[in-house]
């Protein structure tokens, strides 16, 4: 899922949300997003927060913030709630 | 980017807290403002609340429709002690760079020095002091002013009188604490 906050938000353009089902699986996420996007395009995030153990990893792109989630952890909708106006796109990736 | 973070019990939440809550979106240029719903308060341990589960369903329909206004269920749904400054780390993590503003009552002034590892909190959150009347003891925090007489207390009180509490909350937190029967218990009769 993907937040369209060009129009809501000065601090970033786009919130990408993902979830993961175990720790295993929230590591592997983050480091195939970090690991693509270094060798395809040569980006690399300004910052990165949490970890598989938190359930909740932020990789932080400047215009491009990334959330990776545990399913289990509920922030998600929380996050959703606060841009309830954003535009949304669900990417079948 | 600027959050504001309004922790409250809301049991329940009234048109005080609602019209103070857009007083300080206007006043501060708040681009979001969410209400965090409190589990049971270190300072209260003797008051027993209404179930965090009612009272955030009564936030969510007062503010339904409002874009500037969010609810988010964080601190009633963490286990063992809930404390302001794990609420504020989890909005730094999710919106990094953001201005943090936590909007505190008046009356809670005097015990900010007892809060949970303060002056970390000092630095990560702007506090904004609500104020009820045209003048507020906030120390160095800046302050909304309104005054605004309605209390969740009186709210409770009216309910388990059977008295009417129309115009002090909105139509649809109303109809659903009636739906669920809240407040009719003895222990708020006065």
């Amino acid at each position: 899922m993907v937040l369209d906050l060009r129009e809501i938000s000065t601090f970033t353009d786009f919130f990408v949300i993902c979830s993961g089902t175990s720790e295993p699986h929230l590591k592997a996420i983050s480091s195939g997003i970090r690991e693509g996007l270094h060798t395809e395009a040569n980006i690399s995030p300004l910052s990165s927060e949490g970890s598989p153990l938190s359930q909740w990893i932020v990789i932080d792109y400047s215009d491009v913030l990334v959330h990776i989630f545990h399913s289990d952890k509920r922030r998600f909708y929380a996050l959703e709630s606060l841009w309830s106006d954003a535009p949304r796109m669900n990417l079948n990736a | 980017m600027k959050i504001g973070l309004y922790g409250g019990t809301f049991d329940p939440i009234h048109h005080g807290h609602l019209i103070l809550a857009r007083q300080t979106v206007e006043q501060l240029g708040l681009d979001r403002l969410v209400f965090i719903p409190a589990a049971q308060s270190p300072f209260k341990t003797g008051q027993a609340l209404t179930p965090g589960q009612h009272r955030f369903e009564m936030v969510k329909l007062a503010i339904e429709g409002e874009t500037h206004f969010a609810a988010d269920d964080v601190e009633i749904e963490r286990t063992g002690p809930s404390y302001s400054i794990d609420t504020v780390d989890i909005y730094r993590q999710a919106f990094p760079g953001a201005d943090l503003f936590w909007l505190i009552g008046e009356d809670h002034v005097p015990s900010l020095p007892k809060w949970h590892r303060i002056d970390e909190l000092k630095n990560r959150v702007r506090f904004v002091v609500l104020s009820r009347a045209d003048w507020a003891d906030a120390g160095p925090y800046p302050v909304i002013p309104r005054r605004i007489d309605i209390s969740a207390t009186e709210i409770r009180n009216r309910v388990a009188n059977d008295l009417p509490i129309t115009y002090l909350v909105p139509e649809r937190v109303l109809r659903y604490l009636q739906a669920v029967k809240l407040y009719r218990g003895e222990e708020h009769r006065s």
